[in-house]
C-alpha cells in the first residue's frame, strides 16, 4: 500500500463515487441534503428540516433492510470487540480509563453542588483505580514490558487481575453515574410537567 | 405533592424493569462473548508460548475407558455455577476447520481440564506427540454454552481436525465414527500402531449413546 497525495485520493474517492449506481445516487442524495440545508439556513422553513431528517432515516431504513444481515455480523464483532477490551483492555483503553477518572474527580472536587452519595463513591472509586493504576505501573516497569504487547501484559496473572479488577469498578461506577443522572432528569422532567 | 411523588416513582419503577428486561435478555449472549474473549485471549498467549517443554506422559493404549458424560439435561444449572471464564494457561488447540472449531486445551492434570470448562483430554490419554499413541478428547454436544462438541454431528469419513501442541501441528483424519451405549464404558477401536485423535460426545439428539470418532495422524509441521 503506497502513500497516495492528496489529489490522488480525491481521484480515488472519485472513481468510488462514479464506480457504481448506489455511490451516485448517495452523492446526489446528500448533495441535494446539503443544498438545501445551506439554502434554509436563512429562510428556516420547517418543511426542509422535516425533509432532511426524512430522507435521513429513509436512508438508514434503505441499508438496515439491504444489508441487515452484515450490519448484525458488524454489531456482534463490535460488542464482541467492546468485551474484549472490557475484560482485556489494552493500554490505550486502560489510559483512557485513568484519564476519565481524572476528568470525574476534577468535576467533583471543583463542582460544590453534588450530592453527598455521588462525591462518595466518585472519590472512592476513583482512590481504588488509582492506587491499581500504581500497582500496574510498578508491575511493568519492574518487569520491563512491553506495553503495547498486550498478550505480554496478560501472560502475566497479576496484571490480569489489576486490569480485570480496574476495569470491572470503572464499569461499576459508570453505572452508578449513568443511573444517577436518569434518576436526576426523571425527577427534573416530572418536577416541569407538573408546574 | 403527593403525585409527583407518585409520578416519580411510577416512572422510575418502569424504567429499572425496562433496564432489567434489557441485562436479562441480554446476559447470556454477553456471557457467551466473554468467554469467546477468553478464549481468543488464551490461545494468544498459548502461540506466544509455543515450544515450551512439557512433561509428557508415558505411551497408554487402552481399549476400556471409564466414561460417563451427563446427559445435556443437567448442563442448565451446572452451567451457572461453572460459567467462571479463566486466563489458564493452553497447553494446545484442536481445531476442526470443517465446523468451525477452534478451541484450547488445559494440561491434564489442570483443574480446568473438566468437561465443564473445556474439550477435556481424558485422564488415560497420551500427548499428541507420542509415537503410536491415542490422544482423546471429550466434550458435551447439545445447546448449552460448554457444548463445544455441538456440531461434531456434522463430521464424515475423511474429515480434517487439527491439533497443535508443543510448537507442531498434527493433522489428523477421520477413519471411523462409531455409536456406543451410554453406560460408563467406551470401547475405542484403533489401530495400536497409528497416532490417533479420538473424539468423544454424546450421540447428535440421542440421550442413550455416545459417538466416538478416530482420526488418524496424517501429516504434521512445525508451527
Amino acid at each position: 500500500m503506497k502513500s497516495m497525495s492528496f489529489w490522488e485520493r480525491i481521484l480515488e474517492l472519485g472513481k468510488l463515487i462514479f464506480s457504481s449506481p448506489i455511490f451516485i445516487g448517495l452523492f446526489v442524495i446528500f448533495l441535494l441534503i446539503m443544498t438545501f440545508l445551506l439554502l434554509n439556513i436563512k429562510r428556516k422553513n420547517k418543511i426542509i428540516t422535516y425533509l432532511f431528517f426524512g430522507t435521513i432515516l429513509a436512508l438508514f431504513a434503505f441499508v438496515l433492510l439491504g444489508y441487515h444481515q452484515s450490519i448484525l455480523t458488524q454489531l456482534d464483532n463490535l460488542i464482541g470487540t467492546i468485551v474484549l477490551n472490557v475484560f482485556f483492555p489494552s493500554w490505550i483503553v486502560y489510559f483512557l480509563v485513568i484519564v476519565i477518572s481524572y476528568g470525574i474527580i476534577m468535576k467533583t472536587i471543583l463542582h460544590k453542588e453534588s450530592s453527598k452519595l455521588k462525591n462518595i463513591v466518585n472519590i472512592v472509586s476513583f482512590s481504588i483505580l488509582q492506587f491499581l493504576f500504581a500497582s500496574f505501573l510498578i508491575v511493568v516497569l519492574s518487569h520491563n514490558l512491553d506495553l503495547s504487547n498486550r498478550i505480554a501484559l496478560y501472560a502475566r496473572s497479576e496484571l490480569v487481575t489489576i486490569l480485570q479488577f480496574s476495569m470491572t469498578l470503572f464499569l461499576i461506577w459508570m453505572l452508578f453515574l449513568a443511573g444517577y443522572h436518569l434518576i436526576q432528569k426523571i425527577s427534573q422532567v416530572v418536577d416541569r410537567s407538573s408546574l | 405533592m403527593e403525585q409527583k411523588k407518585k409520578a416519580k416513582l411510577v416512572i422510575l419503577g418502569s424504567s429499572l424493569l425496562m433496564i432489567f428486561g434489557i441485562v436479562a435478555v441480554s446476559i447470556s449472549y454477553l456471557k457467551e462473548k466473554r468467554a469467546q474473549a477468553f478464549e481468543m485471549m488464551n490461545l494468544k498467549i498459548l502461540e506466544r508460548e509455543n515450544g515450551s517443554n512439557r512433561e509428557e506422559k508415558p505411551n497408554q493404549e487402552t481399549e476400556e475407558i471409564l466414561n460417563q458424560l451427563p446427559s445435556v439435561d443437567n448442563l442448565q444449572d451446572e452451567q451457572e455455577n461453572n460459567s467462571e471464564a479463566t486466563v489458564s494457561s493452553y497447553i494446545g488447540t484442536l481445531e476442526i476447520p470443517k465446523i468451525g472449531l477452534t478451541k484450547g486445551l488445559v494440561a491434564i492434570d489442570s483443574p480446568y481440564n473438566n468437561i465443564e470448562y473445556h474439550v477435556t483430554i481424558h485422564a488415560s490419554s497420551s500427548y499428541p506427540n507420542v509415537e503410536g499413541g491415542n490422544f482423546i478428547l471429550m466434550a458435551h454436544s447439545g445447546t448449552a454454552a460448554i457444548s463445544f462438541f455441538r456440531n461434531l454431528y456434522q463430521l464424515n469419513l475423511h474429515d480434517v481436525a487439527y491439533v497443535t501442541y508443543q510448537g507442531i501441528k498434527y493433522q489428523y483424519e477421520i477413519v471411523n465414527i462409531y455409536h456406543v451405549p451410554k453406560n460408563g464404558s467406551v470401547s475405542i477401536k484403533r489401530r495400536s500402531n497409528q497416532q490417533t485423535l479420538t473424539l468423544i460426545t454424546c450421540t447428535y439428539e440421542d440421550e442413550t449413546r455416545q459417538t466416538v470418532y478416530i482420526a488418524e495422524l496424517v501429516g504434521k509441521e512445525v508451527m
